[in-house]
């Protein structure tokens, strides 16, 4: 069965980039613009996603938040998180991790990393 | 009599400027810890700069003073003197002087000035009154603690505990590989005999801290164990022995201690090698070593070349993936997936190329809050976050008066004065508060106190009064506060010397508007105000709606657009002949035809799309045939023979080759008032 | 002034021959699509996109105030990089009827251009070439093109 990610990005063609990038390899993706929007969709549809790809600074909600949000609600919070961003604070990283982020993918990312690091993602959580 | 500059000395105004910034930033950064060491380096060592460039390029002048002050902190350093408020005055103006000097483009006159002499007393006269030995010896550059990029080699043993091998799917094995392009690197990797990984073993030379290194195995560290050491403070693969030395662990893993050992023996000449490269370095490399970067100045015409290329880039990529769509090749689809995902970096790449931290900026303004705090006799904090985050330099220039302006209006209408503050139960000591960050393609920053608010009111009285607003309109919060960005609003009641009439707000926004940013207000009375500034990183990005008129295609950018609404042509061209307007959404709407003004009027179509946009203030209409759709793109500027047409902001090269002129809606509307 | 090479890339704009140094002219191309920008003189016919370069058309023959006349299947654009009289470096398209070639022209072949009544045109010229009745006139293309000219010219029409 196909696997499906939510990929979360304020800027559309990165949004839509990241997504054909996962469909070309099989995966099904959905998009949200913000934290809330993906946190909405992701309660909506909890059994159906198997990751959540998000960016770091976003507006209004960050991947930071978006994560939280996620970890702190008991429905949604197996839901494996990916944060796909410039950022590569690791002070960050640390918190994220601790906050339950399953992998932190620096972008320019290289394909085999990428692909690696959400494979695992989604079988280990 | 006028001498220009020649490019040596331009350099030097340029790169004192920049000194100047960082002097003054670790002034106030002295100042606020007069026992911290790094701030009293940081400003000898920045002072030790301008004086030798000073006297180098021919502005003896400058170095004179440079010298002494520095002779001063020197004093400082070897603990023979304090650091006090007047220290740090005498400092900080007499680099202001010099900084007003600077900007002199007349080298001769620079060179001449009198105005330094002043300053020159008071350090020479603050020396004398420091009873100490003279000041005859300066330290040389040897002393001053230049560092270098902190170059290291690493030893890291990786043992992954669970299966993997090396050729294997496990973020492990990528995350390897991702190491090894952090500088010079040799990975040996140890197999059991069914080929699954006992351990990898990486010596790395690296400029990266060692925190960075080990957050690459933070989110796989239940799969792995990781053992580091540091093995020098310098690049071990610099010397051949070294290189040598580790060949032999190709075939059976290395001992931590015989590690030591030879390490400790080929410090030694590895050392060395790396002083004697560092007194030839020049001391301006130490400058910008925070960010582990190092910068070189290029030209602005090379990037702007570089960034047309790869423009085309991506056009032609676009066109390679839109031709080859049909065939059915695994070969060719991987080729050209893997170009489109390098052309999206490259273009993202060149796009940072302009942009700079906005750090500069909050050291002006903390020196801003300071003066101004003084004089106003109100107790302010400056906090900053995010002073890291990076602008377009020319933007950073634009934008610098108009938050100025802003922080002033904090500082003067905002802040309560400390006797206010402790009444309202506030802390005696009020909060400017600077925070910046990106989002996709824009810069957000965010300028907040926490003073007395805005008061609605009284705003909504004056617009009032003004004519702004009619007696009865029902306004919300926003739109209450965004009528401080009107034209000949003013809610000070008194002028105040420091910020003006208070008008500044409208030019704040307009310059805002100028560079297809935007900007909106929020204040809680009591409590304080925020205003969120939001700039496009590059100001080459333009954001905006695509439409045609007759054969041609112009984008208005998206930042200035309220609404869109099509009508029949009819009513355009009847209303507007009778009073130049239609009626849109129940509201009147003066409307600027494009194929009026700069078109035929044969041949016209049944319906026209008109662009409701917001300018100075003014709602004005934007009459074209049709909307084709939102975009995003790179403009080119028209150049030097098109000035005049400076209602046409740009251009911007379409996926099919074709052209679209990027239209400036404040100037399009000028054109219509001749 | 590079006039060290002796050649000059000709063209004809309508019957008459000119020449320029080759050295302010990048290439020679056909025409493509020419984007109009509106309020701006009549010799400025837009501009144009040179594989991902945005540059400037200007029509030679109108700004040399000769009568214009329809392209024809040989027009061509020369891509020209000049530094004008007034000190700017400019990258332009001009348009000429027929592009020719590039010749040799020595400096002693090279007459000083007298007052020629018969000379239809006001075009800057800075000496002429007379091969046995073939006759080429050296233009002095920074002059034709002077931005502040050139703005001047706007500036009076808006």
């Amino acid at each position: 069965m196909k696997k499906t990610i939510l990929v979360v990005d304020d800027f559309a063609s990165i949004r839509d980039f990241v997504c054909e990038t996962l469909q070309r390899k099989g995966y099904e993706t959905l998009g949200a613009s913000n934290g809330n929007e993906a946190f909405k969709v992701l309660t909506e549809k909890n059994d159906s996603i198997n990751l959540v790809l998000t960016d770091y600074n976003m507006p209004d909600c960050t991947g930071f938040e978006l994560l939280k949000k996620i970890k702190e609600n008991p429905a949604v919070s197996k839901v494996p998180v990916v944060f796909l961003t410039t950022e590569s604070n690791p002070d960050k990283m640390r918190s994220a991790k601790e906050a339950g982020l399953s992998a932190w993918i620096k972008k320019p990312y290289r394909s085999e990393t990428f692909f690696a690091q959400i494979e695992n993602a989604i079988s280990n959580g | 009599m006028l001498s220009a500059m020649d490019s040596n000395q331009k350099r030097f105004v340029e790169d004192a400027l920049d000194l100047l910034n960082e002097l003054d930033e670790g002034l106030l950064q002295l100042e606020a810890n007069p026992q911290a060491s790094a701030p009293l380096e940081q400003v000898f060592r920045t002072m030790h700069t301008i004086k030798g460039g000073a006297n180098m390029f021919g502005f003896e002048n400058i170095g004179e003073l440079a010298h002494h002050l520095e002779t001063l902190y020197d004093l400082v350093r070897q603990g023979k003197m304090p650091v006090s408020d007047g220290l740090i005055s005498i400092t900080l103006h007499a680099f202001d002087k010099v900084r007003d000097l600077l900007q002199e483009k007349d080298a001769s006159k620079i060179a001449n000035a009198e105005s330094l002499k002043d300053h020159l007393k008071i350090a020479v006269q603050f020396l004398k009154s420091v009873e100490t030995e003279s000041a005859s010896s300066v330290s040389n550059g040897s002393n001053s603690a230049i560092t270098k990029d902190e170059l290291a080699t690493f030893f890291i043993r990786v043992s992954p505990t669970i299966s993997m091998t090396p050729d294997g799917n496990h973020p492990l094995v990528f995350i390897i590989q991702d190491l090894e392009a952090l500088g010079t690197a040799k990975t040996f990797c140890y197999k059991r005999g069914d080929a699954t990984v006992i351990h990898w073993d990486i010596f790395l030379s690296t400029t990266t801290a060692q925190p960075e290194i080990e957050s690459y195995f933070l989110f796989v560290e239940n799969e792995c164990k990781v053992e580091y050491s540091k093995l020098l403070a310098s690049d071990l693969f610099s010397s051949d022995e070294f290189r040598q030395f580790i060949e032999q662990f190709e075939a059976a893993p290395v001992t931590v201690d015989v590690l030591q050992e030879v390490v400790k023996k080929l410090a030694a000449t590895v050392e060395n090698k790396t002083e004697h490269e560092a007194e030839t370095e020049e001391p301006n490399a130490a400058g910008k070593k925070k960010f582990n970067d190092t910068y070189i100045k290029v030209s602005k015409r090379k990037i702007d070349d570089l960034l047309n290329w790869i423009s085309e880039l991506i056009i032609l990529q676009a066109q390679l993936v839109n031709a080859t769509s049909h065939i059915n090749s695994v070969e060719i689809t991987e080729v050209t997936e893997q170009l489109e995902m390098i052309t999206s970096r490259l273009r993202d790449t060149s796009l940072e190329i302009g942009l700079v931290p906005i750090e500069t900026l909050v050291t002006k303004f903390k020196r801003l809050v300071r003066d101004l705090s003084k004089t106003l006799n109100k107790k302010v904090n400056f906090l900053s976050e995010g002073a890291e985050t990076e602008m377009d330099k020319d933007v950073i220039e634009l934008m610098a008066e108009p938050m100025i302006h802003i922080i002033r209006n904090c500082i003067d209408h905002g802040i309560e004065s400390p006797a206010d503050r402790k009444m309202m139960g506030k802390s005696e000591h009020g909060t400017v508060k600077l925070k910046a960050f990106n989002s996709s393609s824009y810069v957000n920053i965010i300028i907040s106190d926490d003073g007395k608010g805005i008061n609605r009111e009284s705003v909504l009285k004056k617009a009032i009064e003004r004519g702004l607003v009619t007696a009865d309109a029902v306004l919300t919060e926003e739109e209450t506060l965004s009528l401080i960005f009107h034209p000949g609003l003013s809610t000070a009641s008194t002028v105040s010397d420091v910020s003006g009439r208070g008008v500044g707000m409208d030019v704040v926004k307009q310059k805002i508007n100028d560079l297809r940013g935007y900007v909106s207000i929020k204040s809680t009375p009591g409590k304080g105000t925020s205003i969120h500034i939001k700039l496009p990183l590059s100001r080459s990005i333009i954001e905006g709606l695509l439409v045609k008129v007759e054969e041609t295609r112009y984008v208005v950018p998206l930042n200035v657009i309220d609404r869109i609404d099509r009508i029949s042509y009819d009513t355009l061209i009847r209303d507007n002949h009778v009073n130049k307007t239609v009626v849109v959404n129940e509201e009147i709407l003066p409307v600027f035809s494009l194929r009026k003004k700069f078109h035929n009027e044969t041949a016209v179509p049944k319906t026209t799309d008109i662009i409701s946009v917001t300018v100075n203030g003014v709602k004005k209409g934007i009459a074209v045939d049709r909307i084709e759709g939102k975009m995003q793109t790179v403009m080119k500027p028209l150049g030097d023979v098109y000035q005049h047409q400076d209602f046409i902001a740009g251009s911007t090269i379409l996926g099919d080759g074709s052209l679209a002129l990027v239209l400036d809606p404040a100037r399009l509307f000028q054109l219509s008032e001749n | 002034m590079k006039t060290d090479s002796n050649a000059y890339l000709t063209f004809a704009l309508g019957d008459e021959k000119f020449a320029i140094p080759v050295d302010h002219v990048q290439e020679v191309v056909e025409f493509g699509q020419v984007t109009k920008v509106p309020n701006a003189p009549l010799y400025m016919l837009g501009i144009i996109n040179l594989r991902g370069r945005v540059l400037p058309l200007l029509d030679t023959k109108l700004k040399l105030g000769l009568t214009s006349t329809d392209r024809t299947k040989k027009s061509r654009i020369m891509v020209l990089d000049i530094t004008t009289t007034d000190d700017k470096n400019l990258q332009i398209g001009a348009t000429v009827d027929v592009a020719r070639e590039v010749v040799e022209i020595s400096a002693n072949e090279i007459q000083e251009a007298p007052e020629f009544e018969n000379l239809k045109t006001t075009a800057p010229i800075t000496g002429i070439v007379n091969r046995q009745g073939d006759i080429t006139l050296i233009m002095d293309i920074t002059r034709v093109f002077s931005v502040s000219e050139v703005l001047e010219l706007n500036r009076s029409l808006n």
